[in-house]
Formats: C-alpha cells, structure tokens, sequence
C-alpha cells in the first residue's frame, strides 16, 4: 500500500501527458485490457483497480466537469463514482461492459449532484460574466482569438446548461467524450436509432438556441 | 431533398452517417437553398465549438483521493448528513439549538413526578400503614405465635422456637388447594439503585418496595420486642422502623441467619430466586418487611 501511495502521484503525472479521451488517445484502453483488469479486481488485486481508475479517470472526471460546471464538485464527483463501482463491482454482470457500465454510474452520480447544486441556488449564482471555469486553451493562437475562443466556450457551456437532462446528456457523450452511437446506446440503454434521432434534436436544439441566445455568434 | 429533410440530417451528415446518395442530394440542396446553406454553416459552428470543448487535467492527487474515500468510509454518512446541512442551510446554531432542545426534554422528563413503582409503593405504606410488594410474584407470609401449622403442605410441622420463646407458625395466605410452603420471596431482582441502601436516607426507605412482607401475629408486647432486638441487633443489617413496621435490608449471604429468627418454622426461599439474587454475592441486598400485628 505505502508502494502504492508513492507511485501513484507519478502515475497520475504520466496520465498528464496523454491526449484527451475519444479524442486521438492512443493509450486509451482496450476492451481486452479493461476486461482483464475487471477480473483482477474482483479476484482481489487492488493495484488492478487503480490502473482502471488510471485509465478512467479524465473522461469520468471531464463527463462530471461539463455537467456541473465546478473542478471541486466534479472532482468529488468522479471520485464517487469510482468509490461506487469498485463497491458495486462484484455486481457487473458482463465484465466486457464495464465502461458503459462505469458512465452509467458516472451519469447517476452527475444528474444526483446536479439537482443538489441547483437546489443550493448553486448554478442561479452564476452568470455569464463570470469567469471561474477554468478553460484551458491548447495555445498556439493569438491572445485575441483564444479569448474569442474562450468566450465562445462559455456561451456555449452556458447554453447547455440550460438545455434538458436528455439533450444534454447525449451532447455530453458525443460530443465531447467521442463515443460511438453503439456505446451511447449502451449506457443510456436505447436503441441506436433513438440515439441518433435524440443526439440531432439535442444539436439543432443547441443551434437554435445559440442562436435565439447569441446571434452576434 | 425539401429543407426540413435537408435539416434533419445535418447531424448524420456531419457524423458520416448516412448513404453517399443521401449525402449528394443534401449537398445539391445546400447549393441551391441560401437557408439551409446558413444553418448548415451555424450547424457546423456549433459542432466543431463542441469539440473545441478544452479538455480538464485531472488532480494528481485523484486517486490517492478516491483510496482515501474507499478507507473512510464510515465517515462518509457523517460527511454526506454535514454537507446535506450545509446545502440546506441548517446552520450549526440551528443543530445547536436542536439538540438543547433534546437535552432539556429529556430533563424535564426526568424531574417530573412520574408514577414510579416506587411512588406507588409509598402510597400503599401511608395507607396501610405496611410496606407492601405489589408484584404478582410477591409471596406474602403471616405468622401465628403459638398457633399450629396451617398451611396445607408435605413440609414437617415446625418445632417451637427455643431460641426467642416465642413459636411462629408460618400460615400461607393463597388460594385453597395451594400446597407449597410460604417462602421468602423477593418480588423482584435487586435493582442498582438498591446498593444505596447500605446509606439509605428516610425518603429513600420510604420510596423503596420491599422485596418481600412478613406478617408477625405476637401475642404479646414482649414477644415482639424479642423478636424485634433480634432483627436490629444485627450490625450488618440496615433497619428502619415506620409505623408498626421495620424494614430491614440485609445481604443476601445472610438471609439463613434472618430465617434463623424463625426456628424450625422458618419460611423457605425460593432457590431459583436465591440464585438470580447472587446469594453469595455480598453487595447483593435483600429488603424485608416485618408487621407486627
């Protein structure tokens, strides 16, 4: 464990300088890896989970980021959700799934933190002048167009914000964790002719209000 | 291919996903319709912000995190109820003043004068002047100086008391037909609250039921002041006299020597009783009551 300890920081450093989930991860996961981990775990070897945790933890965490809007409550967030699945683990009936599994703890997890919050008056507080999201930009433009970029962003968080639970969950799957229709169907357990029909209605929604909302965009 | 249509497949168009048939009729459409060529362009804004969506580095202390959570997780509720009241805005003054409340309820309830067996026990004192048990268990015992054994038992008939002079003769007041001999009976176990009797107040004397009444019928002054300087000469013995009643406590390793007043006549004592009393135990009491009638 005190092994453990010392070398996950530098684990967490190395996830670091990998590219983002579902877009262009070479490192990512294979089903066979993630399968074979699963089973390690549930013969006992913790050290298997946190290389699961390892391999999980930027989508479920950015899955958390852009539902709730807060590092501090997304990364609460997230670690619930691996807390839960490796509680609930001996409970996935395929290990094959595990990942649609995890999001859809992850979702169960961000929709029940996202009603607490709005309850609070959490997301009531905020407007769009305020600049407490952390946008992190790649660089390489001028100062001009990334805070351009960045505005763009932020109207565009925004305006999912407001959008319903559905809509706004198959955007979040899609359209910035990559996934596949298949492996939407799976975590929200639709077909995947719903999820297409779901996923266009949630764009040209996303559109029309962009551009009812902000026509200047 | 009209504009709803056209519309309607942007986000396969823009996905791959439809047949190159469905894709060419779509682009003729967009060539010639000015309307869906502008939504088509907002479309694909859209879309490609989605994607532009930066993407959040996860803390380095993430995992250690969740480890830290998967071994406190008793704490967890307790984290869970504190953030609730946070969310809820129950400030702590309101805890505060939630559980002041709690405290002086269970105070008030305390001092209240609540009807005790213990209360009830004095009352029954004052009225007949005797302390009485009121238990159902309660083996309550009479003794005829000099009259002969009534009871209806296979129990030999007691001899005189030499000791004292004077004869007791346990008489059993039950229902006709009970056949076991009258026995000392404690009505119920020794309480806690009972080892106080070794430094009893009056008012604590008064308040307490005795674990068993004995009923003496001395036919003279003077048989009941032999019988009562027996009782009282003992050191051990805690005696307190009420009326025309002594209430003595004694331990329960002694009992022999009280039943020992009594000559051969002596009451039996329940031995399961005994048993559940812990006779051997010293600090284990026992608490008599003696009428002289």
């Amino acid at each position: 464990m005190e092994l453990f300890f010392l070398l996950a920081p530098l684990l967490c450093i190395a996830t670091f300088s990998t590219p983002a989930p579902g877009k262009g991860d070479n490192t990512e996961d294979t089903p066979d890896e993630t399968t074979i981990l699963v089973r390690a775990v549930l013969q006992g070897d913790k050290q298997a989970f946190n290389r699961l945790v390892l391999l999980y933890q930027s989508r479920i965490y950015n899955l958390a980021f852009n539902y709730v809007k807060n590092e501090e409550e997304a990364k609460d967030l997230a670690q619930d959700v691996f807390v839960t699945a490796y509680k609930a683990l001996s409970k996935l009936r395929d290990d094959t799934k595990f990942g649609a599994w995890l999001y859809q703890i992850g979702l169960n997890h961000c929709r029940n933190r996202y009603k607490r919050l709005k309850r609070s008056g959490y997301f009531s507080n905020t407007s769009l002048d305020d600049d407490n999201s952390s946008l992190q930009l790649t660089g390489g433009e001028s100062p001009e167009k990334e805070l351009e970029q960045q505005r763009t962003i932020k109207l565009v968080q925004d305006t999912i914000a407001t959008m319903n639970e559905s809509e706004k969950e198959i955007l979040l799957l899609r359209d910035l964790q990559g996934m596949a229709y298949e492996e939407i169907s799976e975590i929200l357990d639709i077909p995947l002719g719903t999820v297409k029909s779901k996923l266009s209605r949630a764009r040209t929604s996303l559109k029309n209000k962009l551009k009812r909302v902000y026509p200047q965009l | 291919m009209n504009c709803p249509d056209c519309q309607n497949q942007f986000s396969d168009f823009i996905d791959a996903a439809i047949s190159r048939n469905q894709a060419r009729s779509l682009k003729e459409h967009l060539a010639a319709c000015s309307e869906c060529a502008a939504e088509w362009q907002l479309f694909q804004q859209t879309i490609h912000t989605l994607h532009s969506f930066p993407v959040q580095r996860v803390d380095a202390d993430f995992l250690i995190g969740i480890n830290k959570k998967l071994s406190a997780e008793p704490f967890a509720k307790l984290k869970g109820w504190l953030s609730f009241m946070r969310l809820h805005k129950l400030t702590t003054t309101t805890a505060l003043a939630t559980l002041a409340v709690g405290v002086i309820s269970a105070a008030v309830l305390q001092l209240s004068p609540v009807a005790t067996d213990q209360n009830l026990a004095q009352k029954s004192s004052v009225d007949k002047n005797i302390v009485q048990a009121r238990a159902v268990d309660q083996e309550e015992s009479t003794y005829y100086p000099g009259i002969p054994y009534l009871a209806q038992n296979s129990y030999p008939e007691p001899a005189p008391l030499r000791q004292t002079g004077i004869q007791f003769t346990p008489v059993k007041q039950s229902a006709p037909g009970s056949a076991h001999y009258p026995m000392l009976d404690p009505r119920s176990p020794p309480s806690p609250a009972r080892s106080s009797f070794l430094h009893p107040s009056l008012s604590q004397l008064k308040s307490l039921a005795p674990d068993l009444v004995v009923t003496v019928h001395a036919s003279s002054p003077a048989q009941q002041h032999t019988l009562l300087s027996q009782l009282t000469s003992n050191s051990t013995w805690q005696t307190q006299i009420s009326g025309n009643a002594l209430l003595v406590t004694l331990p329960c390793s002694q009992i022999s020597s009280f039943q020992d007043l009594f000559g051969p006549a002596k009451p039996r004592i329940n031995p399961h009783l005994l048993a559940r009393l812990g006779k051997n135990a010293p600090s284990r009491l026992i608490t008599v009551a003696v009428a002289f009638q």
